[in-house]
Order: structure tokens, then C-alpha cells, then sequence
């Protein structure tokens, strides 16, 4: 018996090891949450490091871009007063029709909007070969994130918490295989669903074939998909076409937020049924 | 001594892959530190330490991403053994050889990913892109290239470190 122990030695422990690695996919796949600990264990010890070494590099690298755009910063200082300039004057006609908004609201008793409180976070660590869409984030549990929070910049939409520990988390993006957003174009009110495809733009899914729409057209997220809520920007269509037989148009969604460089974000606390709160109905 | 500095070198390499590497991507690929690892394990310790080291390395790269818990544990247990295997038996330390082992360990790390991906979650993940394997493989072939011998020259440091201490013990002196 031992003498057979030792002449298989090496496959043995090979197909142990296999075994083992096949038993963790499966029973990963049956129960998602099996392995949480073990990965919350894993983000805790390297999010503190993480955070160090992120900081040190975003720090290093924006030093580098500000010395780069100090060459073309006085040309840019005047483009830039001509569009605040413009931005003021059309917050004026903004503003205005808001209170007109506000007036109508409250003559028809619809609910009040809430706003939604939110948890700035850094960006400390990505997926580590980049298949995977995903962020990691110094903001965790004992911030008050929970999973399936939605994660979002000035700019736009990002992608939702996935996984929580107590002092990270990790994001998924919408640009992973794994997410899609239910959305509408802004303007044309059409539905649709952006799917991320593990490249820079998004899949457009479900564009009616008779939907009246260009490209550039801004389109936002619908709040139908229970996770995000309504009116973030999720980005604008493009390379709109008609394939064929297909009920559907062909186009892809460039994302309002160019999640290559984004070093900081907002994670909105509050699932998207709780921003129409119950006691906001009349 | 030993296993401190693997579990550092271990942990440096996940901070710097998930801190730093988006900055060093070229055709949106990035090195993968643990592949070299792998590799480094294979060639350091045979095909049984080489299974042990990259399944280890493997399952902690699983536990920072987000999906299917165990594909890259498997894929990297794999080219640690295969590449332990090979050294055993037939390969020499050439740059030629190395080419060949971090060539040949991209593709079958890719094809696990890839194959198992594409069962377990059952998407496009699962498309074989030649143009992403190519550029992973050279950008792979570059870093591992550079990176190998920084692995080995510590380990053999610390090697030498270690005998010295032992010398010392039995009575001899490091100058001996």
C-alpha cells in the first residue's frame, strides 16, 4: 500500500489539488456566498496596503499630468471661462424652470423626490488582470455600504457594489459582462438595456426598431432594474444601425464616465425604492 | 525565513498588480504577476512545490477579483506543475527555454480562463481572442523576462544568508 502511495505520489497529489479546485468552483457556483468570509478576509488584510500604495501612485501620477498640462493650461483657462460663462447663463434658465417644476409638483401632489445620501470613496485596487470589470473601493460595511448600492461620479453611472467588507468593497462596473442597466434614451423617452461586453462601450439591447433616435442622444438609467435608481446618466448611443430582419436596432452606448481614469466616487446609500420614500406620498 | 519572504513577495505583487498595473496596459492587458510567480514556483521547487505555490497564489488572485471562485487556483496549479515537470526532466535554464515556458503558460492559463468562464457564466467571455492572446503573451514574455531573475537572485540571497547562519551554528565561520 505505501509503496503504491509513494509511486503515484505526484498524481495523487495533483488530482487532490484538482479535486479540491473543481469543489471550490462548484460549490461556489451553487452557493454564491459560501466563500464570502474568506474573501472578506482576503480584501481586509490588502485594502490598508492597497490604500498606501494607490494613494502614492495617484498622487505621483497626477503630479506628472498637472506638470504636462501646465503647457497647454493658459489656452485652456480661456476655453474654459467661455464655457462657464455659458453654463451660467443656461443655470439661470435652469433654475427657472425648476421653481416652474417645483410649483407643478406640489399643485399635483407628487411625491418628493428625497435626496439620497451618499459616501464619497477612493479607488484603491482593480481586478488584478483586468477581465473582470471590477474596482475596490476604501469604503466598506462599517461605512454603511451594503451590496447592490449603486456607485456613480459627477459625471454618471459606474456600477454597483458587489461584494462588502468592513473597510473596502468591491464594485462591479457597468462595463462588465456580468452587469446591464435598464435605461431609456432622455430625450425620445425609448427603452432599452445597456449590457456591458468587457470593452469600453456598452451592448444596446432592445432599442425598438421604430425608435426615433441619433447618435450623441444622452441616454438614463430607468430605475425599472431594481438596482439603480432613476435619471443617472448612463452615457450616449452610438454606431446606430439596422441589422437585417431584427425587431431591434444595432448600437452601442459610450459610457458617461471614462471608467479608465476615474480615481474617486459617490456610493449612493439607498436602494432606488427608497428615494421615493413611502411617507413622501400623499 | 524562507516562507516570510514568499508570503511578502506574495503580497507586494497582489498590491502592485491591483494599484498599478492599469497604468503599464497595453492593448488593455496588463503582466500578470502571479503567472510569474507560477512559473518561478515550477522552475524553483518541481512540479509538487509548483502545484502547491500556484494554487496558493492562484486562490488568493480568485479571492480579489469577482466571478467563479477557483478557475485561476486551477489554471495556476496547473503551469506550476507543468512547468515543474518539464524543468525536471527536460528543460535547461535558456532564455530560450523561459520564452517557451511563459509563451506556452499564457495561452493554457488564457484557455482555462476562458473555456471555464464561458461554461460556468456562459457568455461571450468565452470567445477565444487571438489579438488579446498575442499581446498578453508578449506583454507577459517582457515582464516575467525581467522579473524571473530579480525572484531568483533574492531567493538565492537569502539561500546564501541562510547557510551562513548554519555554518555559524556548527562552529564555522562565513569567512572559512
Amino acid at each position: 500500500m505505501g509503496g503504491f502511495f509513494r509511486r503515484y505520489q505526484n498524481l495523487l497529489i495533483l488530482a487532490a489539488l484538482v479535486v479540491l479546485t473543481l469543489s471550490i468552483l462548484l460549490s461556489n457556483l451553487k452557493e454564491k456566498s459560501s466563500l464570502n468570509a474568506v474573501e472578506r478576509v482576503a480584501i481586509a488584510v490588502l485594502s490598508p496596503f492597497q490604500d498606501i500604495v494607490g494613494w502614492s501612485v495617484g498622487k505621483a501620477s497626477l503630479a506628472w499630468e498637472n506638470y504636462l498640462h501646465l503647457v497647454d493650461v493658459k489656452k485652456e483657462n480661456r476655453k474654459l471661462g467661455r464655457s462657464l460663462d455659458r453654463l451660467v447663463f443656461e443655470n439661470g434658465l435652469l433654475t427657472e424652470r425648476l421653481k416652474h417644476f417645483e410649483r407643478l409638483e406640489s399643485l399635483l401632489s407628487f411625491p418628493k423626490v428625497s435626496m439620497t445620501p451618499f459616501e464619497a470613496a477612493r479607488i484603491i485596487g482593480r481586478d488584478t488582470l483586468g477581465r473582470v470589470k471590477l474596482l475596490i473601493i476604501n469604503k466598506g460595511a462599517g461605512d454603511g455600504l451594503k451590496e447592490n448600492m449603486s456607485v456613480i461620479t459627477h459625471r454618471g453611472l459606474v456600477g454597483r457594489v458587489v461584494r462588502v467588507s468592513g473597510s473596502a468593497s468591491k464594485v462591479l462596473m457597468i462595463t462588465d459582462v456580468r452587469s446591464a442597466v435598464d435605461a431609456v434614451v432622455q430625450e425620445t423617452r425609448n427603452q432599452l438595456v445597456a449590457s456591458g461586453s468587457n470593452l469600453q462601450t456598452l451592448e444596446v439591447r432592445y432599442l425598438s426598431i421604430g425608435a426615433d433616435v441619433t447618435e450623441g442622444e444622452r441616454v438614463i438609467s430607468s430605475g425599472l432594474g431594481g438596482v439603480f435608481p432613476k435619471g443617472l446618466l448612463v452615457g450616449a448611443l452610438a454606431n446606430i444601425k439596422k441589422e437585417g430582419d431584427s425587431l431591434f436596432l444595432s448600437a452601442r452606448l459610450e459610457p458617461a464616465v471614462d471608467l479608465d481614469k476615474i480615481e474617486e466616487v459617490l456610493v449612493l446609500k439607498s436602494s432606488p425604492s427608497d428615494i421615493f420614500s413611502k411617507d413622501d406620498w400623499p | 525565513m524562507k516562507i516570510i519572504f514568499y508570503v511578502c513577495l506574495a503580497l507586494l505583487c497582489f498590491i502592485v498588480q491591483t494599484t498599478s498595473f492599469h497604468f503599464l496596459s497595453w492593448l488593455r492587458v496588463y503582466p500578470d504577476v502571479v503567472l510569474a510567480l507560477s512559473i518561478h514556483g515550477g522552475m524553483r521547487w518541481g512540479k509538487i512545490g509548483g502545484l502547491q505555490f500556484g494554487g496558493a497564489v492562484g486562490f488568493v488572485q480568485d479571492l480579489l477579483s469577482y466571478g467563479v471562485l477557483g478557475i485561476n487556483m486551477l489554471s495556476k496549479s496547473l503551469i506550476g506543475f507543468t512547468v515543474g515537470a518539464l524543468r525536471e526532466k527536460y528543460i535547461s535554464d535558456s532564455v530560450l527555454a523561459r520564452v517557451v515556458i511563459i509563451v506556452s503558460s499564457t495561452i493554457l492559463d488564457l484557455m482555462i480562463y476562458r473555456t471555464l468562464s464561458g461554461m460556468l457564466i456562459g457568455d461571450e467571455i468565452a470567445n477565444f481572442d487571438s489579438k488579446a492572446a498575442i499581446a498578453q503573451s508578449v506583454i507577459n514574455l517582457v515582464f516575467t523576462l525581467l522579473v524571473l531573475p530579480v525572484i531568483m537572485m533574492a531567493d538565492r540571497a537569502i539561500d546564501r544568508r541562510l547557510s551562513r547562519r548554519q555554518d555559524l551554528f556548527h562552529g564555522k565561520s562565513f569567512l572559512d
